[in-house]
């Protein structure tokens, strides 16, 4: 933990970088009106980190034109008790992670000596060390890039096997770990839906680099059917974890509370497994009410499709998706198939034939409100995303 | 696992649907196509392509499921072959149109040849899928058919994890070339930026080479350091070149041009003098050097477009390239280069510099450009000037 002096001088650094930040950048027009400019690079620019009213990271940086690296003025933090452990330092390493891969330097990040007296804040020590990393110039204030690699990594919490994915492509020169991290926490793609990529495709780093041109349609179409299938279920998952919060009789957005799950996904017959530790409503079912209780795991099989495509999954091949959905209920699960809102342009004999069809084998079916051409939209704007984004 | 299966379409000429002309249609995505491949207005063109593909994918599926239209289905195998050929091969597939999917009745000779010749170059031409499209292909143009690639997917019921051997390959992770020494933040712009591209050229031995990162350096640094590493005598190489928006740009040449000022004969030296000139338009005030430069060497209009840096570097590198030329030609100029701190469009307009100036090293120089470095004096707010090393 940093002194009360420390904090105490860091707040006052902190305090004299916003007055030189609103007075270099908060500019009057010639109407004389007030209007922000935005900061370059290596200009410093405070941030601030907060849910609600709780503060978790308070910094100050600017990418350091001369050694190439990020250098950080400000580095308050706190590990509130309400959170998990060290969420501070998860908030504080995600962002001067992310800020350094942006700024496109080396990755290293250096603290100054307005930084608890010049060395890598206690607060990421602690977390590091939780993380089994070792950092080796604490005291001269430096992280350096092959450290920065390796907490980057271990902070994004990629499962086992697409970790060894990610490293593979790493060592195959295909891509680099710092991008796909980047990608992953600057929200381009979920984590869940990162993961799906990763373990459903034999070339991941088509989406992940952005590499596939329009022009090159059977490889870019490929890439869109499997990104399609991955924010679908990606949306799933947002909309499970979204909590309603009643305040005064009203319905309110939570931005931090989310229903706690777990979502594990399994590349056969592309399907996403969720437990829940809070009963919990299913979804998008229609004209049916179905709950998730904590003993219970639900296997979603993600369908998306156009008209012609859920006719060809649910009707004309249905004994495939039975067949996968055979082997969850078979492990005592609830098993669901997802599709996409096109499912309404199909003819009512057909909606209703496919609905019995999947009921009478026990599997419900889950109708998401996005339609095919919002989900491609969806994608198409991801990885035009990606091209903007450092190699 | 995704797995992807092809289904060939022959359209015949007369194939309607929906009251829409699907060969028309079809000429109407291939012109698109044509317009991305010269890369004209490219970002439009892109969004037009997009919506014509899916319209006319969609317009043959449903033509398939009404009938009476021929077609042949490939294995997935066939998508994973055509997939597997990109990697190392790319650039070979991509001028066979490999994976165009659509080809109207008069290119489906052409498409054909060219298929059969990749094909046959990579010794494919006996695989079933490949033979089969061959077929379908030799039928279309016989019929005078356009002919359509669909795509299905399938939900494989196999996992496609690979057995990796995870401790060897985190060993091989782990030992990727990536700097684990603390760096100095106290040094200046000149010799931290002379530091980073020595690193980048020990790098270049290595397996991962690093790009030299140009965003937010001092263009005067940049174009000393330049300098310093393009006269500086050894075996040429090329420095790989990126900026902090994630593009990349040309690699830039170093180690390659000797200082040739004193072959400059002395009749031209007191003949020519320095022409002033801008480095871009709008970047100098009416009062100050806007008056003192003659020409600006590039447009404002043209570089500040907001699109992505090495594209802008690109364009600068061009444009600069081909007036280079053209003044070799005309005869003897010496101009000052007054420089704003535009990073893309410096390092493009000096990498021209040097590739022109390489074409041209054991004849007498064409031109010289000392580069003049503005900047406000911080008591009086003066703008002054102070040359750089030349080029020439």
């Amino acid at each position: 933990m940093p002194t009360e002096k420390q904090i105490n001088d860091g707040l006052e650094v902190l305090k004299q970088h916003v007055i030189k930040f609103e007075e270099k950048f908060y500019r009057l027009n010639k109407d004389g009106e007030k209007v922000f400019v935005q900061p370059k690079n290596h200009d410093w620019r405070p941030y601030r980190w907060c849910s609600r009213d709780i503060v978790f990271a308070l910094n100050v940086v600017k990418h350091c034109t001369r050694s190439n690296l990020l250098e950080a003025d400000v580095c308050l933090m706190a590990s509130p008790e309400q959170y998990i452990d060290n969420s501070g330092a998860m908030v504080t390493l995600g962002f001067l992670l992310s800020e350094a891969f942006k700024c496109g330097g080396s990755m290293g990040i250096a603290f100054t000596k307005n930084v608890e007296g010049g060395r890598v804040p206690e607060y990421i020590c602690d977390y590091v060390i939780d993380e089994d990393i070792k950092l080796n110039h604490v005291f001269e204030g430096q992280i350096t890039p092959y450290e920065a690699r390796q907490l980057y990594f271990s902070l994004v919490g990629f499962s086992e096997s697409v970790k060894k994915n990610i490293m593979k492509l790493s060592v195959d020169k295909k891509t680099s770990p710092e991008r796909i991290c980047f990608l992953v926490m600057g929200g381009v793609w979920s984590l869940a839906e990162a993961e799906s990529i990763f373990l459903s495709s034999k070339y991941p780093e088509r989406i992940f680099t952005s590499a596939t041109l329009p022009g090159e349609r059977q490889l870019y179409l490929a890439d869109l059917y499997l990104a399609r299938q991955a924010v679908l279920g990606g949306t799933l998952d947002r909309k499970l974890s979204h909590v309603d919060l009643i305040e005064n009789g009203e319905i309110v957005v939570s931005e931090d509370i989310e229903t706690p799950f777990k979502v594990e996904f399994v590349a056969k017959g592309f399907v996403k497994v969720y437990r829940t530790e809070v009963k919990i409503l299913i979804p998008w079912l229609p004209q049916k009410k179905m709950s998730l209780t904590p003993d219970q795991k639900m296997a979603v099989l993600i369908r998306a499709g156009n008209e012609m495509e859920i006719r060809k999954y649910l009707l004309d091949e249905v004994e495939e998706v039975l067949k996968v959905a055979n082997r969850f209920k078979n492990e005592g699960k609830l098993v669901f198939v997802l599709t996409t809102r096109d499912f309404d342009d199909l003819e009512d004999a057909i909606k209703k034939q496919i609905i019995t069809t999947l009921e009478s084998n026990d599997v419900n079916l889950m109708i998401a409100p996005d339609t095919t051409s919002s989900l491609d939209r969806e994608v198409v704007r991801r990885l035009e995303t990606g091209k903007t984004v450092r190699q | 696992m995704m797995k992807t299966t092809t289904i060939l379409v022959g359209v015949p000429q007369d194939a309607m649907i929906n009251g829409v002309d699907i060969n028309k249609l079809i000429h109407r995505t291939e012109r698109s196509e044509l317009v991305m491949q010269k890369g004209i207005c490219s970002e439009d063109e892109n969004r037009r392509f997009l919506i014509t593909s899916d319209r006319l994918e969609y317009l043959v599926k449903m033509l398939v499921s009404g009938g009476g239209v021929e077609t042949c289905s490939l294995s997935t195998g066939y998508f994973d072959l055509i997939e597997k050929l990109e990697t190392g091969n790319s650039d070979k597939c991509k001028i066979a149109k490999l994976y165009s999917n659509i080809c109207s009745a008069k290119m489906v000779g052409m498409r054909l040849a060219e298929f059969e010749r990749l094909m046959s170059s990579f010794g494919l031409e006996a695989d079933s899928d490949i033979k089969n499209k061959t077929a379908f292909y030799k039928k279309g143009l016989e019929n005078g058919w356009s002919i359509v690639e669909l795509q299905e997917v399938k939900f494989d019921d196999r996992s496609g994890e690979e057995a990796v051997e995870e401790t060897a390959l985190k060993q091989k992770f782990l030992s990727l070339g990536v700097s684990d020494e603390v760096v100095s933040t106290t040094e200046s712009a000149t010799s931290g930026l002379r530091k980073q591209i020595r690193l980048v050229i020990s790098s270049l031995k290595t397996d991962s080479p690093k790009p030299v990162n140009f965003s937010d350096q001092s263009h005067i640094a940049m174009t000393t350091v330049l300098n310093e590493f393009v006269y500086t005598k050894g075996s040429k190489i090329f420095l790989p070149v990126t900026y902090g928006d994630g593009s990349k740009a040309r690699p830039f040449p170093i180690f390659c041009l000797q200082n040739r000022e004193s072959a400059i004969p002395h009749s031209l030296l007191n003949k020519e003098k320095f022409i002033p000139i801008a480095m871009m338009s709008s970047r100098h005030d009416n009062e100050g050097l806007g008056k003192k430069t003659r020409m600006a060497w590039f447009l404002n209009i043209e570089m500040s477009s907001g699109r992505p840096a090495g594209e802008i570097d690109e364009l600068a590198y061009l444009q600069s390239k081909e007036l280079l030329s053209k003044m070799r030609k005309e005869g003897f100029y010496r101009f000052e280069f007054y420089q704003t701190g535009f990073q893309p469009v410096v390092v493009g307009f000096f990498r021209a510099v040097v590739e022109d100036l390489m074409t041209g090293q054991y004849s007498q120089p064409r031109y010289q450009i000392v580069p003049m470095f503005s900047y406000k004096e911080r008591d009086t707010g003066a703008e002054i000037c102070t040359p750089g090393r030349s080029w020439c």
